[in-house]
């Protein structure tokens, strides 16, 4: 049974949700760890009972379960930031209104001594590109799954992804492309 | 491309994925959260065993019967398959809670909406009545009934004055973004205007230009229930359901909604 179909018997049998709380557990507390640090801890069981809660609304037409469940976790993050303790991350990328906690994780990259080149580049995309290509360099995701989890269109993702490459290539004075596994091959 | 050669590309891209690199959680983090869902899960299964006192009526989506069944079902949260469309059910006047899981009011299948224009938003105003024309063309997750409605995150009387672009990623439904002048909140908002995902606008059940779009227009009143595309407020990316959950304002309907809300 796939997570798709684990999601739809979940309605009717919520045991059936069990295997994705195991499976998909160590990619959302990276996901989150690599935006709020510790804090990931608290917040995975946030992601885990907002997808319960609401996973009758999962829409397989927008993306399989996986994209969704990163959505969720999206809008938990994002829920986080707004909270009044997120003062103290003043000073994070305002996107569309919203901190998107870029400051966090710049001081975890440079925490984990991240070239300041590489530091550089990502603080000098758009949060919008710069999102996408996180999505797929860290979550590796498809920019399909980006897409979903954005809620824009496919093709916007892809033309963000290209431009945070172009601009990530062109502050690392490096000739590149997106490697294969960044493209949306992969099946989801 | 860069060939696999390319060691300053590989480089760059690895020095990037290896800079998100993370510990993966304890042990215990996982184990928290398991037993979060499971006492969530707890709680869900004794608010269906309230039914039996008659405080709450048992409904269970189609899809996930089939699902939990072992059949080979296309996930959808208002579970839109496409597979048979049914015809329009007409409720006009407040809903009969019935035996099983469908509640309807009037008879299914009798009126398809009084649609006056097709397509293009905003050329001709489309009112019919019952569930929103095309927005049927689905097998649903939930059954429009009092409990399920009621069970909504959001719920407005509301004009549409805009349609706006695709607000999805290439769906096939192609959603719109479409904004309401909100006459009245029965659940879940404030204010005047609203926007939010529906699916596109086409002519339903008895159009030629839209195989699966909905027959609406600018200046369509409909009442609209949804929930939110991932949890959380009410209209926090909110999505109109379709499958009666949104539907063509009539008076009768209109007061069965507030009864429902109050």
């Amino acid at each position: 049974m796939n997570d798709d179909e684990l999601l739809a018997r979940s309605i009717v049998d919520p045991s059936a949700f069990e295997p994705l709380v195991e499976g998909h557990s160590t990619a959302l507390h990276a996901y989150l760890a690599r935006r709020v640090g510790p804090d990931a801890d608290d917040l995975l069981g946030e992601v885990w009972l907002a997808a319960f809660k609401s996973r009758a609304s999962f829409d397989a037409r927008r993306g399989g379960a996986r994209a969704w469940l990163f959505g969720v976790a999206r809008h938990v993050l994002l829920a986080q930031l707004r909270r009044p303790r997120a003062a103290e991350w003043q000073g994070g990328i305002q996107c569309d209104g919203i901190d998107d906690g870029w400051d966090r994780v710049d001081e975890r990259l440079m925490a984990d001594a991240a070239g300041p080149a590489l530091r550089e580049a990502l603080a000098s995309l758009a949060p919008g590109d710069r999102e996408v290509l996180l999505l797929v360099a860290w979550e590796q995701l498809t920019p399909t799954e980006a897409a979903a989890i954005l809620d824009i269109p496919a093709g916007t993702a892809r033309s963000r992804l290209h431009r945070a490459r172009e601009q990530l290539r062109v502050r690392l004075n490096v000739a590149g492309s997106v490697p294969s596994h960044a493209s949306d091959t992969r099946s989801s | 491309m860069t060939g696999p050669g390319d060691t300053k590309h590989r480089d760059a891209w690895d020095e990037l994925v290896a800079a998100g690199q993370t510990r993966p959680p304890d042990a215990s983090v996982v184990r928290d959260a398991m037993t979060a869902v499971r006492g969530a899960a707890a709680q869900e299964r004794r608010s269906d065993e309230s039914v039996s006192t008659g405080r709450r009526r048992p409904w269970a989506p189609r899809w996930a019967i089939a699902a939990a069944a072992g059949g080979a079902v296309v996930v959808s949260v208002v579970a839109w398959t496409l597979l048979a469309p049914s015809g329009p059910d007409r409720p006009v006047g407040p809903l009969v809670q019935g035996p099983g899981n469908t509640s309807t009011a009037g008879s299914p299948g009798t009126a398809n909406p009084s649609v006056t224009s097709t397509q293009s938003p905003g050329e001709t105003d489309v009112q019919g009545v019952g569930p929103l024309a095309g927005s049927d063309m689905a097998s649903c997750a939930f059954d429009y009934n009092a409990e399920t409605l009621a069970d909504r995150g959001f719920a407005f009387d509301g004009v549409i004055i805009a349609v706006g672009p695709e607000g999805g990623s290439g769906y096939p439904l192609q959603d719109r973004i479409v904004t309401f002048s909100v006459t009245h909140w029965y659940k879940g908002g404030s204010g005047d205007e609203v926007s939010l995902d529906m699916w596109g606008p086409g002519v339903g059940a008895a159009g030629t230009d839209s195989e699966y779009g909905a027959a609406y227009s600018i200046g369509t009143r409909l009442l609209v229930s949804g929930e939110p595309r991932w949890g959380g407020a009410p209209l926090d990316d909110a999505v109109a359901w379709p499958c009666g959950f949104t539907r063509y304002y009539d008076e009768a309907t209109a007061a069965f909604w507030a009864a429902v809300f109050e």
